[in-house]
């Protein structure tokens, strides 16, 4: 018998602990029946001689503690979950690649479905279990299925024309392995694959060609102005051989980028393009030139829309001196005049006064979540005490249906409309105290504010294979459009996902060992309910 | 009559009587021989004629064959002094049925038979202490009034022997017999009782009720004991050697309730309270009489 969640030593280490435990709680059980009796004059000398009985006799219960070990004995069996096939033969999880790279028209998808017959004819039907990646990673064959079964689904399998997820296949082999002490995995690939795990034997299923691949792309926006920035595209290079790698980036039909570049295996190289608008357009990426792979060099990725801030001040205000000094530091904000009353704006003023500042936003403004912590990019290291609101605060003047995006001390900074479409700030930004724009705070706290309130993504995307699939979060500045790196997406079936393959045998083991142990403890309760024990 | 007392019960005690051998001096005519010689019925001696005696005791046959004058002495019928002390305490009344009501019948049966023959009865109840005794004027008509109120008598706390029969002594009533009907289980213990009865001038008639549960009581396991008149909490673990243990205190409490009656010579009778007091009578002392010692 073997134990698969826990070793013998720690099993009977448990199991040595219980019946101490037990055995101490059976000295310390006292629960005694209340009874009335004629008189006590008679039992106090057989309570004198009841405190004078041995440490052994003092034992009482012996029938409880019994019943309480043993159940505890089978929990113990039943978190261990022990087999009782200890065979010597070890479980092999079978990784079939058959993705893109078995697309190659030599024969290597032939070549890999063989060597998997073989590996899996090598070991009994019940040792073997075989995951196609295709590019998901799926169970083909249980621990418990039959060979004709698998026959069946090889018969069926065809390579798919993306690439395979190989980590989460592996991930969901080493799942099945899990708590055997003879497991082993092998990947049928047909790419160099390298590895530290000893568990894992790599068969190569035909030559590895040369192969070149989009790793990420990102928009880098310029340090003075946000509004625009670089486009950086890395690509990687795999293969036995060193290779040529012909790099285009393009735009609306035009060429931005059109660069070779020779590569050596395992050799990442970045491509830049300068001087990119981030208008929302699109970019797509293009590798070309002698390549074993072509899922993975195309690569369509949109810009964020980072239009400039158009603010104006209405009603004869002018702006103040520290919002002024705030504005002039920020090149995608100009001041401007407003066009109409009907023009969606943002709208900054103070309170009970018809003046007011606007920010016509790029465009349409999605819905804004109010601040809430102080944790906050916006408000975080910031003093509103002394930057922003002096006291006392004038609570701000607010419209029907307006809502509080940030407040301090209780009174709002920054309110917006029911549908975000206009926006309003703190009267206390018109304080003449410029002293406050030399505040880092100040300025990064209203430059963040205003992008905000424009509409501005804040943070550069950057997309990774290891990225690539994962939505987009909201105010995610680049989004990937269209990518054969993207929607990869681990789907482990229930069954594949079980590390208990063949757990009709263990489940149904342990489960009877926790139902007896259930039981056990259920008589007990019961003969102590009725006094049969106690 | 009562549930307790049936009309066949009363007619049976009606045929009871108690014979106490000699009865102290005092008293008014009755039944009980005494040590006092006088006009009796029973002849005990003569004696020489002495001026002042009553000449019709003079036995006139002795004269004329002595030429003296004697008296013929006889042996003075007194009545008894009958004091029952009845245990009222709660522990008599725990039981279901409780066993103070064989109790009652047996005080019953004392109180007829001494009525009988025109003795005195008086009958005690007490628990804690010595309650007022009754009936106040005994002769036969007080048996139907005497068992209605000891058939209402109910528990009255716990039991104070020694606290009882020391108020006992201290009403100094005259000599006779005083009948404990009790079931002796006196928190004091049974050396503190036994010293406190053994103070009595009286007569002593002991009258045990008793249950087999006494001396085998049915527990098992661990117990938290309570005992009914105290409320006393004692922890116990009932195994085998316990009631070993509870067994032989029991019968040590019983050896020595004996041994004080015989050395003390005093009547003990020990009644099973589960069965019928009356017919345990008519089979302990066939012909009705109730026969102490002493």
């Amino acid at each position: 018998m073997q134990f698969t969640a826990m070793s013998v030593w720690l099993f009977t280490g448990l199991a040595v602990l219980a019946t101490g435990v037990l055995a101490a709680l059976q000295y310390l059980r006292i629960r005694p029946r209340r009874v009335r009796v004629i008189s006590t004059l008679f039992w106090q000398q057989a309570a004198d001689q009841a405190q004078a009985r041995t440490l052994f006799e003092r034992f009482r219960h012996p029938r409880t503690y019994l019943l309480l070990l043993a159940a505890s004995v089978l929990l113990l069996l039943a978190m261990a979950q022990p087999v009782f096939d200890a065979d010597s033969q070890p479980h092999r999880v079978i990784v079939l690649e058959a993705g893109l790279a078995m697309t190659a028209a030599d024969g290597r998808f032939d070549n890999a479905l063989e060597l998997v017959r073989a590996q899996a004819s090598s070991l009994d039907d019940d040792r073997v279990a075989v995951i196609a990646a295709d590019p998901r990673p799926r169970l083909i064959k249980h621990f418990d299925e039959s060979r004709s079964a698998l026959e069946n689904r090889l018969a069926e399998l065809k390579a798919s024309d993306r690439p395979v997820l190989r980590q989460d296949a592996m991930q969901v082999a080493g799942s099945l392995l899990a708590g055997r002490d003879k497991g082993e995995m092998v990947l049928v690939s047909a790419q160099p694959v390298t590895t530290d795990d000893e568990r894992v034997r790599v068969l190569p299923a035909g030559e590895v060609f040369g192969n070149a691949f989009i790793l990420s792309a990102a928009f880098v926006p310029d340090a003075t102005d946000l509004t625009r920035g670089s486009f950086e595209c890395r690509v990687g290079f795999a293969g036995k051989q060193p290779g040529s790698v012909s790099v285009k980036v393009i735009r609306g039909g035009n060429e931005l980028l059109t660069q070779d570049a020779d590569f050596t295996p395992g050799q990442v190289k970045s491509f830049r393009v300068s001087g990119i608008s981030a208008d929302g357009g699109v970019l797509s990426t293009t590798l070309a030139g002698t390549d074993a792979v072509s899922g993975d060099n195309h690569f369509d990725f949109q810009l964020p829309d980072r239009r400039k801030i158009r603010l104006a001040a209405t009603g004869g205000l002018e702006l103040p001196p520290a919002l002024a000094a705030v504005l002039r530091s920020l090149p995608e904000v100009t001041t401007d005049a407003v066009a109409d009353a009907n023009t969606p704006v943002v709208r900054v003023g103070p309170a009970g006064s018809d003046a007011q500042i606007v920010i016509l936003p790029a465009g349409p403004v999605g819905p804004l979540a109010p601040i809430r912590s102080t944790n906050h990019p916006l408000v975080a290291g910031l003093v509103f005490e002394d930057a922003l609101c002096r006291a006392p605060v004038e609570p701000m003047k607010t419209q029907d249906g307006d809502r509080s995006l940030l407040a301090v001390s209780g009174s709002p900074v920054v309110t917006a409309n029911a549908d975000a479409t206009q926006l309003a700030v703190c009267r206390t930004v018109f304080d003449e105290d410029a002293s406050v724009v030399r505040r880092t705070g100040y300025m990064v706290f209203w430059s963040d504010m205003l992008h905000r309130l424009a509409g501005w993504q804040s943070e550069p995307l950057t997309l990774s294979p290891t990225q690539a699939g994962r939505s987009a979060a909201p105010g995610v500045a680049g989004q990937a459009l269209k990518a054969d790196m993207d929607n990869f997406e681990v789907v482990t079936d229930a069954p594949a996902a079980s590390p208990s393959e063949n757990g009709g045998v263990r489940l149904a083991m342990w489960q009877l060992l926790l139902a007896a142990a259930l039981v056990l403890m259920i008589v007990e309760a019961v003969l102590n309910i009725r006094g049969r024990i106690s | 009559m009562t549930d307790l007392f049936p009309t066949e019960f009363v007619a049976a005690i009606s045929r009871m009587r108690l014979s106490a051998g000699s009865v102290p001096r005092g008293g008014r005519h009755a039944e009980h021989g005494s040590a006092q010689l006088g006009a009796g019925m029973e002849f005990r001696d003569f004696r020489s004629y002495m001026p002042g005696d009553d000449i019709r005791r003079i036995d006139w046959n002795l004269y004329r064959r002595s030429g003296r004058l004697f008296l013929r002495l006889f042996e003075e019928e007194r009545d008894l002094p009958v004091y029952v002390l009845l245990d009222c305490s709660d522990s008599m009344f725990f039981d279901d049925p409780p066993r103070a009501n064989a109790a009652k019948q047996t005080a019953a049966i004392l109180i007829g038979a001494a009525l009988n023959q025109h003795d005195r009865p008086v009958l005690y109840p007490f628990g804690e202490a010595l309650n007022e005794g009754f009936p106040k004027i005994p002769n036969a008509r007080a048996l139907s009034t005497t068992l209605e109120r000891i058939a209402a008598i109910g528990p009255s706390g716990p039991t104070n022997l020694r606290a009882v029969l020391h108020r006992l002594g201290a009403l100094r009533l005259r000599k006779g017999m005083v009948a404990i009907v009790s079931d002796f289980f006196d928190p004091a213990g049974i050396d503190a009782l036994v010293k406190s009865m053994h103070g009595l001038s009286h007569k002593l008639l002991l009258v045990q009720l008793c249950r087999e549960s006494d001396a085998k009581p049915e527990l098992d396991g661990e117990l938290s004991l309570v005992d009914c008149e105290t409320a006393q909490d004692l922890r116990v673990t009932v195994t085998p050697k316990a009631l070993e243990a509870y067994r032989q205190a029991y019968a040590d409490f019983q050896a020595k309730l004996l041994k004080f009656a015989g050395r003390r010579r005093a009547g003990y009778i020990t009644l099973n309270a589960d069965v019928d007091v009356l017919e345990q009578f008519i089979n302990m002392f066939a012909g009705g009489v109730i026969t102490t010692r002493g």
